[in-house]
């Protein structure tokens, strides 16, 4: 049964038909032509296919591609986005810097859970990075150098809003 | 696949309607990171979802006179950091935030984690021990367009493994219970295959208060995933209680457990393993929540688990 699905995408407005029963991964690789978001296990387990949802970070696999009717979602495509241009987050570049990338099957969705944790906590420890990506599975890297890209990027990220204040106090 | 449709709901009166329109089978789609495992797995049993998600009325943390409400499609996430939760029931925000993984936590709800009904749930058990009553709206009147309002024990709609009590047509609303005095401890402890995204295999929801002279005035212990359903573990709170706490006390409450898991689930081959970790889970617990030393007690222990 198809039906029309609307929602913002990467901040912009979206209308798409499709079956209702399909979840959101599939909506976003086989109808939206978004293949940034990995699908490994499909039953809520790897994290691959994690997006934000209304800011937060969920698996897309577990969603009913028309529950977000009316909703916000960002996928990997839209973290680098800046003006409509593209290109890497700070996040990404830190997972490129830090070897946080070998296949990469696991990155999209690392980058998100990542990017999630440093929006609802801008400093956390590493034993909270560790906990805040707990829900995705990495083959290849063995964490370590994930965590020290997000632990990378908090720290300078903490630094520009603080060269920021520094500057606004100069003015 | 599975062809089914969608319908979204703005409030339970519609959700109930919707749920009980004539010819279609319906099912309640809440966080989906249960039905959405089940879909993929072949479950075709319904030919229509009624998304609950986003109906106000459910996504509510709220003070109901002095009863803490939690609406049914309140989500892990919220209830483990929300005030009210961490201080008159710390032990739920404990056990959603034993989940560990983000993902799950954002969507999953307090209402699906009971509808589920799984024996290895992490939420039940913490709502039976608080003697948690379910409000449910079941359908009435023409296609169920005026609901009626019920209240049920959360205890007396778990049926065991996947199997729930609650009336067909009927919607989970919210949970009520009575917050937990500062007095009383309260403690969720958790054995799981695996750190993230565990499911328990034996989980334990605790609580207990002393008197004055130290001797234990009130405790509740309820077992997940030993039992054919959470319930409160009468036998050994009743040998408890009036006691002073003793290491030796809390060892015959864990044997004690021990031996009803046996006598209600029988041997299995998992038995002799479960059976002692539940002993020795039951000691941890008692030992959280009835103190030796009160005075020595301190939020580090709490820390030190989650
Ligand atoms: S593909 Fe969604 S969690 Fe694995
Ligand atoms: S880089 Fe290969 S799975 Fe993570």
């Amino acid at each position: 049964m198809n039906t029309q699905i609307k929602f913002t995408l990467n901040g912009s407005p979206v209308m798409v038909e499709a079956p209702g029963e399909i979840s959101l991964l599939r909506l976003l690789r086989d109808h939206l032509n978004l293949t940034g978001t990995k699908e490994g296990c499909a039953i809520g387990e790897c994290g691959a296919c994690s997006v934000l949802l209304d800011g937060r970070v969920v698996n897309s696999c577990l969603v009913l591609a028309p529950q977000v009717n009316g909703r916000e979602v960002v996928t990997i495509e839209g973290l680098g986005q800046q003006d409509g241009a593209h290109s890497a987050s700070d996040l990404q570049a830190a997972f490129v810097k830090y070897g946080a990338v070998q296949c990469g099957y696991c990155t999209p969705g690392l980058v998100i859970a990542g990017e999630a944790l440093l929006r609802s906590n801008p400093m956390p420890t590493r034993a909270e990075i560790i906990d805040g990506i707990a829900g995705n599975l990495c083959r290849c890297t063995g964490y370590q150098q994930i965590v020290d890209a997000i632990e990378q990027t908090a720290l300078q990220r903490a630094e520009r809003t603080q060269q920021h204040a520094a500057a606004k106090v100069q003015e | 696949m599975n062809s089914f449709g969608y319908v979204r709901a703005d409030s339970v009166e519609e959700a109930v309607a919707l749920l009980n329109a004539p010819g279609l089978t319906s099912r309640v789609l809440a966080g989906g990171t249960d039905l959405m495992v089940a879909v993929r797995a072949g479950e075709t049993s319904f030919d229509r979802v009624v998304d609950i998600s986003m109906i106000p009325a459910l996504r509510r943390i709220e003070m109901n006179g002095a009863r803490l409400r939690i609406g049914a499609a309140v989500t892990f996430s919220e209830i483990m950091r929300h005030p009210l939760i961490l201080q008159g029931a710390r032990f739920l925000a404990d056990a959603t935030h034993s989940v560990r993984t983000m993902q799950v936590t954002n969507a999953a709800t307090l209402g699906g984690n009971v509808a589920n009904a799984a024996a290895a749930a992490d939420t039940p058990p913490v709502l039976v021990c608080l003697d948690a009553e379910a409000i449910i709206a079941t359908p009435q009147g023409e296609h169920g367009s005026a609901p009626l309002w019920e209240r049920a024990p959360v205890a007396s709609l778990l049926r065991g493994h996947l199997k729930h009590a609650i009336p067909a047509g009927g919607l989970l609303i919210a949970f009520e219970f009575d917050p937990l005095v500062p007095e009383t401890r309260n403690t969720f402890l958790k054995l799981g295959r695996r750190n993230a995204l565990t499911i328990s295999r034996i989980n334990i929801a605790a609580t207990g208060r002393q008197d004055n002279a130290g001797a234990i005035a009130d405790v509740r212990l309820v077992a997940g995933a030993c039992f054919s359903r959470p319930r409160r573990a009468h036998e050994v709170e009743a040998m408890l209680r009036g006691q002073p706490p003793s290491a030796a006390l809390f060892a015959e409450a864990g044997q004690l457990m021990m031996r009803l898991m046996v006598q209600e689930t029988g041997q299995r081959w998992s038995t002799e393993y479960k059976s002692r970790a539940l002993a020795a889970m039951v000691e941890e617990a008692l030992e959280n929540v009835l103190p030796l030393h009160p005075e020595m007690a301190t939020e580090a222990v709490r820390e030190s688990m989650r």
